[in-house]
């Protein structure tokens, strides 16, 4: 048999699963079904999304370059990026201790781990997150621990409308995350070469090659699980138009949603299943939204506060890299704006451009500030290990330099 | 397996795991554990000539587990947004793909160890060529666009029994949960295939053997 068949084998076999394009298709994604532009079984039909109520607002405002009134879709679903789909829902639910957890299934939409720690006597009413809404309205199917404890579904939640400011703002391009930093590092080369080593040494002692393999392949698992970084996968974009602010947080695999802060969530693959993981405590509840392999998107509610980013002073905090785009459409690099400082000077013989996905898709004729928040400056960039930028439409630069 | 196709198996499975970048193309979200297994599962039961000892899948096996446990860990530090998670959802379906590729890599290179002791090691070499190679290979060649499994229906159907088809159709499996075992039944049925052929094989050669001993023992001084 010729050595170069297995060669052959793997040329042969081209690995579409390679990038986002290769994930599974969606079953089925809330607005395919609602616009009837896929044909799907009945089965499919009552397991999809239901599209969300209608925004309140003007319906034909909307923002240049931005889907023509024809084709909006309604509430949430209308404010998403291709390739994703709504997948907060809200219900109402009743626990009745002894409870420590229960699962709220929805099929192959996913799941709600409800951790709950309720002693016999004590109940509760909450709002939980689930990862869809059957078209018929079902309830999720429900199960318990301990079975004494109860669980009873009140019903579904309406979603929040938006207003037309914030669907505009919804509209912008998504941060890309996740696709960066799924591979082992040298220390990990450096461990499987030694391991490597270590069997071949023991070769002819076939049980004890194997006992070394086994314990190479546990320290290896061990050392590169260690080393895992998680703050490299995260991003977040605080969207601004005017004084209307938008939290955008994009993750790789598991993002975490502050119950009260969060809008909606976008998922891709859309149709894949999502776990929602929820941890009830004394005055509140901990989300966590968890799709393997996948990338979810957060967006949330922000308030500024007193937090200004004005031309003549930042008064919102230390940006390392600042870009702005003057209403004619020239992007300038003004490298490092301090807090409390006014804008500075473009930087000369810098022409960069911010990122591209910053820098896309935005109203023409307007001024626009993009800026990379120090670590740590201002709000939504406390305590949290991912990159924030700011995306200001509207911006006022009031002097030029 | 042979020194050079152990070496070469080895070296696959961590490159694909590193993807250096503008070596490799960056595999994106596609499943390590079963970009992994790929090379193992293609080299694994490579038909051969000439009686190997039996330390040599031993071997193998040893040398296979720290990548394919690195491959894991990179999948389940991903799904679980690149923090190692012990949960069932987090693990189960690349566990399921770590085992069952590593069960369908030692039947392989067991079948083909069995077949090359044999006297007729053509059959299991026809049947592991058409089987593992050529179904796939020719799946992908009949699609337009050279996609696995993108030809006509029958034969991406067909194509299913190779373990290598197997492989390919995990990439992309991220399902929270434990998923579903049915597309592992045809290559199992392969596998078994070939172990049977080569069994046969090897029974025939043990008992030709045999019958040369006593034929010896026969002609001895009486």
């Amino acid at each position: 048999m010729s050595s170069a068949l297995p060669a052959l084998v793997l040329l042969a076999l081209p690995v579409p699963g390679w990038g986002a394009a290769g994930l599974p298709s969606a079953p089925v994604a809330c607005s395919r079904v609602a616009c009837g532009s896929r044909a799907a079984t009945w089965e499919e039909h009552l397991l999809t999304v239901r599209p969300c109520p209608a925004p309140t607002g003007d319906p034909c405002e909307h923002e240049p370059g931005s889907p023509s009134r024809g084709t909006r879709q309604a509430g949430p679903s209308a404010t998403r990026n291709p390739g994703s789909s709504e997948r907060l829902w809200r219900g109402r639910f009743a626990l009745a201790g002894p409870l420590s957890g229960a699962t709220l299934s929805l099929g192959r939409l996913g799941t709600t781990e409800v951790t709950a720690n309720l002693l016999a006597g004590e109940s509760r009413e909450v709002l939980l997150p689930l990862p869809g809404q059957p078209l018929d309205g079902a309830p999720p199917v429900i199960s318990v621990r301990p079975e004494a404890g109860r669980v009873t579904f009140l019903g579904w939640e309406s979603p929040a409308p938006w207003t037309p400011a914030f669907t505009r703002l919804a509209r912008r391009t998504r941060p890309p995350v996740g696709e960066s930093a799924l591979r082992a590092g040298w220390t990990a080369l450096a461990l499987l070469g030694a391991a490597a080593l270590l069997v071949l040494s023991v070769r002819r002692r076939p049980r004890l090659a194997l006992g070394l393999g086994l314990l190479a392949a546990l320290g290896v698992a061990a050392a590169e699980g260690a080393a895992r970084d998680p703050s490299h996968v995260r991003l977040r974009v605080l969207e601004a138009d005017g004084d209307n602010w938008l939290l955008v947080e994009g993750a790789a695999g598991s993002l975490e949603c502050p119950p009260l802060g969060t809008l909606s969530l976008e998922c891709s693959p859309p149709g894949a299943p999502l776990e929602w993981r929820v941890e009830l405590r004394g005055d509140g509840a901990r989300w966590e939204a968890r799709l393997p392999a996948g990338r979810l998107w957060r967006l949330g509610r922000l308030d500024p506060g007193v937090r200004r980013l004005r031309g003549k002073a930042n008064a919102w905090g230390t940006l390392q890299r600042t870009f702005t785009r003057s209403a004619s459409g020239t992007w300038a690099d003004r490298g490092v704006w301090e807090f409390g400082a006014p804008l500075p000077a473009p930087v000369a013989g810098v022409g960069e451009a911010p990122p591209g996905w910053l820098a896309s898709g935005l109203p023409q004729g307007r001024e626009v500030l993009v800026g990379r928040l120090a670590p740590g400056a201002g709000a939504a960039g406390e305590g949290v290990q991912a990159s924030v930028w700011v995306r200001l439409v509207g911006f006022e630069s009031s002097e030029t330099h | 397996m042979g020194a050079p196709a152990l070496a070469l198996a080895w070296a696959l499975s961590v490159l694909v795991l590193l993807a250096p970048r503008g070596v490799v193309p960056d595999p994106g979200s596609a499943s390590r554990t079963a970009l992994c297994l790929v090379p193992w599962l293609a080299l694994g039961g490579l038909p051969r000539g000439g009686v190997r000892p039996a330390t040599r899948e031993t071997l193998g096996a040893a040398l296979l587990l720290p990548p394919l446990a690195l491959a894991l860990v990179l999948d389940v530090s991903s799904a679980a947004g690149h923090r190692v998670a012990w949960s069932a959802a987090a693990w189960g379906s690349t566990l399921e793909t770590a085992l069952l590729g590593l069960v369908l890599f030692l039947a392989l290179q067991h079948a083909a160890r069995l077949a090359a002791a044999g006297p007729r090691p053509h059959f299991h070499g026809a049947l592991w060529l058409v089987g593992v190679a050529l179904l796939p290979v020719a799946s992908a060649m009949a699609a337009w666009d050279g996609r696995p499994g993108g030809g006509p229906a029958w034969l991406a159907w067909a194509a299913t029994v190779s373990p290598l088809e197997w492989a390919h159709g995990r990439l992309a499996v991220g399902d929270a949960g434990w998923p579903r075992i049915s597309p592992v039944l045809a290559p199992a049925a392969l596998v078994l295939l070939l172990l049977g052929v080569a069994g046969r094989a090897g029974d025939t050669a043990r008992q030709r053997a045999d019958q040369a001993a006593r034929d010896r023992a026969g002609d001895g001084p009486t």
